[in-house]
């Protein structure tokens, strides 16, 4: 069918992604995204955008997407695709086309600084069960827990399990107790002004609360939102701080464990940032752990359905995948599947509640923890 | 014009389905007038009424007063509103009760408002004044944490709509003597609304439901196990309040201050978090069972046998147990 | 075409339930460490009023009586879409129960005039008492339709909508003007638009009306106006209950319930 070429909008799109302009169509991000079909076609809406002629129709599909970020890894030119589905998606937003889903839990990010609904009660608690085991007064590190984490225990053992590890590496260890999303589900929402003025307060609260110069993060998507608008702390996920722990010799991990794991790569670890080799370094660094690779891993791992605001959205295809992931994982054989991300545990387990697999899922430092004992 | 005397209990019906909070708080009243020695007015408005009549007439009033006539068969905001208010403005009771229900509480508001007279809403409690006979409720605000006691200072008739399951309704041993009045037709046909479509299907009666299965949040809306438990041991099914925020079903099925009030002998509770709204609907109940994931959840104050577990692993487990399943 | 006047929406702030502590010694509320919002009822009220405006035209006033500080909350108010605002504002207030406020609303409604519709939340989180909009009608001389979930049609003189009844719905048709309470939660409601809400900030006045302005006095309003008192205020405490555990497996634990509460 023949288009009229959007000048206008091209021009725009150009401006915002240049490498948009790289894109010679050769369908390596359609092949590997995880949920073309035939309402979505990434390959194609790059192609749209290049003759500025994205409409209604790509405004309705581009919540779909996962931001995983395989097709971006993966692309020969290193077209920005992750950028480009974020402008369109502001483009939608302010066409009004988006899930109503969307209002809600802006809402909720806006009276409870978080998009699961926990109240101030939730957060009381939360704080009630850590005030004795931090030290905010002149902490080496300071979690950042994910704001996900505030209602659910399962969680915090991750989080007690990170705190039991840093402080055997002799580290004193802190937490930012505001207990605030990061921001991360509204940019994906497209929303730009209400993220604007939420971060910046945000980043306010938090630089006047810390007092480390490193901030740790259970969540990859943590890490990736903080470090886009604060400046002058060092901002880092916990697998390259025990990678660099243990190499460097300050947590020794002594303890012997004979199991088979395989390891499920956050995709705002392995494709996001690149952060693929610390986490199997740190598996491979217990003794008698064997890691078996699934069959997507590493840059081409399948994403948990979590991403791109899809945990908190419920997307059509967010459930779909995270059973998709689960089943590779039984495939390898393996008794525990490891993951390092809050958003990636959650679906998992989830998955694993409906499809009753012998699996264990278990978050990397909740393993390691376990393994290292008292 | 003679003195406000007695204490008047609007007895709710819509399209012959008799609301049985109604006759709670005429049992309430009957308790009060014997106390006060105040005569109990019943008001019943709708269309050939006969069986509601003989249903209503044996719950401790002295009088039925019935006003018969086909536009009221059903509940209409301004046809009941001038109606009542006409009979109000000849028996001219010092009270008037109601049961806090959607069609109890839009009449109230009106009639309040119409009399220029003190109105409490949702009470738990309703009870005179033993010195000054003035009308004392107590009435919860603040999403159900706190109990205000509120007294009427001024206007009559003093006007209260009580909450659903506050009172056991109990059969008197007293029988109404039946009046019925005619009403002039312009008040009735003086309406500005029409009903043009009605749809309702039964509702359980949570309040006298011997057994109940109470889902919350924990649950995610997902609501499959929870029926299939209750369905095996007979109970009926609940939400608390943010389930019913959430619009997966009606509020009728809400537990809690501004919902029912339960009654039970046994109350399942999965994945309620226990907020003192919530706990208020069921503090009447016999033995209470809470399932949550996390042990520190103030449900488990508030509950005889606490388990700290998957409620999806629980619900499994018993249903396998009960002999039920797939 | 129908074209509708003005929709005036009732705002109300309260503060988070969860968050209001109770001193038991001096019997008193304290709700200056809760955090304010909303009335969760009234954003649907409001998201009705914009959907209605968006298909039959009409300006959407935002009325609210209350503190000045609540200023900042009508003006995601103004975000979310409405045209204007009016904040009823008067010390002479402190303590008004739902007649006075019933009265006081109406009262600004009648100054504002030229309306087709008066919506509102069906209850207040903090009041619960649900008589304020047949109040309103009542003062107003006007009908209402209470717990409203969806708007029907409209037509020349009247609306048709959707109410939430017992085990179900009715649908009634109703001469304008009228009051339409509506449910909590029978829509999503339009999250605000932060654009609009800096403009909303620096730009837009808020009509600000004291009794005076209104013909009241301060013995029609405030404790003096009202009805009803509250002589004493007090905490809910539940029963004591056994509060036993019960571990085990899911199979276990569903045995051990069964035998003990006589399930089989």
């Amino acid at each position: 069918m023949p288009v009229t070429v959007n000048f206008s909008l091209r021009e725009e799109l150009l401006k915002v992604v240049p490498t948009l302009s790289l894109c010679y169509q050769c369908g390596t991000c359609s092949t590997y995204c995880p949920i073309t079909d035939e309402s979505y076609n990434i390959r194609l809406l790059v192609k749209k955008a290049q003759l500025g002629v994205v409409d209604n129709r790509d405004f309705k599909v581009i919540w779909d997407c996962v931001t995983c970020g395989t097709c971006q890894a993966l692309c020969p030119n290193n077209v920005e695709i992750v950028n480009l589905v974020e402008v369109i998606r502001t483009m939608a937003m302010k066409s009004k086309v988006f899930p109503t889903k969307i209002n809600e839990i802006l809402w909720k990010i806006y009276e409870n600084q978080n998009p699961w609904g926990y109240t101030v009660t939730d957060k009381r608690r939360f704080a009630a069960q850590f005030s004795g085991l931090i030290n905010n007064e002149n902490p080496d590190v300071v979690i950042y827990p994910c704001c996900l984490s505030v209602g659910d225990p399962r969680l915090q053992r991750h989080i007690k399990a990170l705190i039991r590890v840093l402080t055997k590496a002799g580290l004193k260890v802190g937490m930012y107790m505001g207990l605030s999303c990061c921001g991360d589900i509204i940019e994906h929402t497209g929303n730009k002004a209400f993220y604007e003025e939420y971060t910046t307060k945000l980043r306010d609260a938090i630089m006047n609360n810390v007092k480390a110069p490193v901030i740790v993060t259970l969540s990859p998507h943590c890490e990736y939102s903080l470090k886009k608008y604060l400046k002058g702390v060092k901002i880092v996920h916990y697998v390259e701080l025990l990678d660099e722990l243990i190499r460097t010799g300050k947590l020794k991990v002594d303890k012997k464990a004979d199991i088979t794991v395989t390891y499920h790569d956050p995709c705002y670890l392995s494709k996001h940032q690149k952060v693929i080799e610390e986490p199997r370094r740190v598996i491979t660094s217990i003794p008698g752990v064997r890691l078996v690779e699934m069959e997507h891993s590493r840059e081409k791992s399948l994403c948990c359905g979590a991403g791109g605001g899809g945990i908190a959205l419920e997307t059509r295809v967010s459930t779909e995948l995270s059973k998709r992931r689960l089943r590779e994982a039984v495939n390898t054989g393996a008794s525990v599947v490891l993951t390092a991300c809050t958003y990636c545990f959650r679906m998992l387990e989830d998955a694993n509640k409906v499809m009753r697999t012998n699996l264990k899922v278990m978050d990397l430092v909740e393993f390691l923890d376990s393994v290292l004992g008292d | 014009m003679s003195e406000w005397r007695g204490i008047s209990v609007f007895i709710e019906q819509d399209n012959g389905e008799l609301e049985r909070a109604s006759l709670e708080v005429l049992t309430r009243a009957g308790e009060l007038g014997r106390k006060f020695n105040e005569e109990v007015l019943g008001i019943l408005l709708g269309h050939e009424t006969d069986n509601l009549v003989k249903e209503a007439s044996g719950y401790g009033a002295d009088k039925l007063i019935v006003i018969d006539h086909p536009d009221l068969r059903h509940y209409n905001s301004d046809a009941y509103t001038e109606v009542v208010s006409y009979i109000i403005n000849k028996y001219r009771p010092r009270y008037l009760l109601l049961p806090a229900t959607r069609n109890s509480r839009d009449l109230a508001g009106r009639l309040a408002v119409r009399f220029r007279a003190c109105l409490s809403a949702h009470v738990i409690m309703v009870d005179i004044d033993e010195k000054d006979r003035k009308l004392v409720t107590a009435v919860p605000g603040f999403g159900g944490n706190i109990v205000a006691t509120v007294v009427c200072t001024g206007g009559k008739p003093e006007i209260a709509t009580v909450s659903p399951g506050t009172y056991e309704a109990r059969v008197s041993d007293k029988e109404a003597t039946v009046i019925k009045e005619t009403v002039p037709a312009d008040l009735v046909e003086r309406r500005r609304i029409e009903l043009v479509e009605k749809s309702v299907s039964p509702m359980p009666d949570l309040s006298r439901a011997e057994r109940v299965v109470v889902a919350g949040l924990g649950t995610g809306g997902d609501l499959e196990l929870v029926k299939e438990f209750a369905n095996l041991i007979g109970a009926a099914v609940g939400v608390t309040r943010p389930l019913a925020d959430m619009g997966i079903v009606p509020r009728d099925y809400q537990i809690g201050t501004t919902g029912v009030s339960l009654r039970a002998k046994v109350a399942f509770v999965f994945g309620a978090s226990g907020a003192p709204h919530f706990v208020y609907g069921i503090r009447d109940c016999g033995t209470i069972v809470a399932v949550n994931t996390d042990r520190e959840a103030p449900i488990f104050e508030n509950c005889d046998y606490c388990v700290v577990a998957d409620l999806f692993d629980i619900l499994k487990a018993l249903i396998k147990e009960l002999g039920g399943g797939k | 075409m129908v074209a509708l006047k003005n929709i005036i929406v009732t705002m109300k702030v309260t503060p988070k339930p969860e968050e209001i502590r109770f001193d038991p010694i001096t019997k008193t509320v304290d709700r200056s460490k809760a955090t304010n919002e909303i009335n969760p009822a009234d954003k649907n009220a409001l998201e009705l009023a914009l959907q209605l405006k968006e298909k039959y035209g009409g300006k959407v006033i935002i009325l609210s009586m209350g503190p000045p500080f609540w200023d900042q909350f009508i003006k995601m108010g103004i975000a979310m879409g409405a045209d204007d605002a009016v904040l009823v504002s008067d010390r002479a207030l402190g303590g008004s129960d739902a007649f006075v406020t019933s009265k006081v609303l109406a009262a600004a409604i009648k100054k504002i005039g030229d309306y087709s519709l008066v919506i509102t939340g069906e209850e207040s989180e903090d009041g619960s008492t649900g008589q304020v909009p047949p109040g309103i009608a009542e003062w107003l001389g006007i009908p209402a339709v209470t717990y409203v979930s969806q708007v029907v049609d409209v037509t020349e003189d009247s609306i048709i909508v959707r109410r939430t009844i017992k085990g179900g719905y009715e649908v009634v048709k109703v001469k304008l003007p009228a009051v339409l309470s509506v449910e909590l939660g029978v829509n999503t409601p339009r999250f605000p638009d932060f654009e609009r809400l800096q403009w909303a900030q620096s730009e837009f006045k808020l009509t600000i009306w004291g009794i005076k302005d209104l013909g009241l006095t301060e013995d029609e309003v405030g404790f003096k106006g009202s009805l009803t008192a509250v002589t004493e205020l007090r905490e809910l405490r539940p029963r004591e209950r056994l509060r036993q555990f019960i571990e085990g497996s899911p199979e276990e634990i569903a045995r051990e319930l069964i035998k003990r509460l006589g399930l089989k």
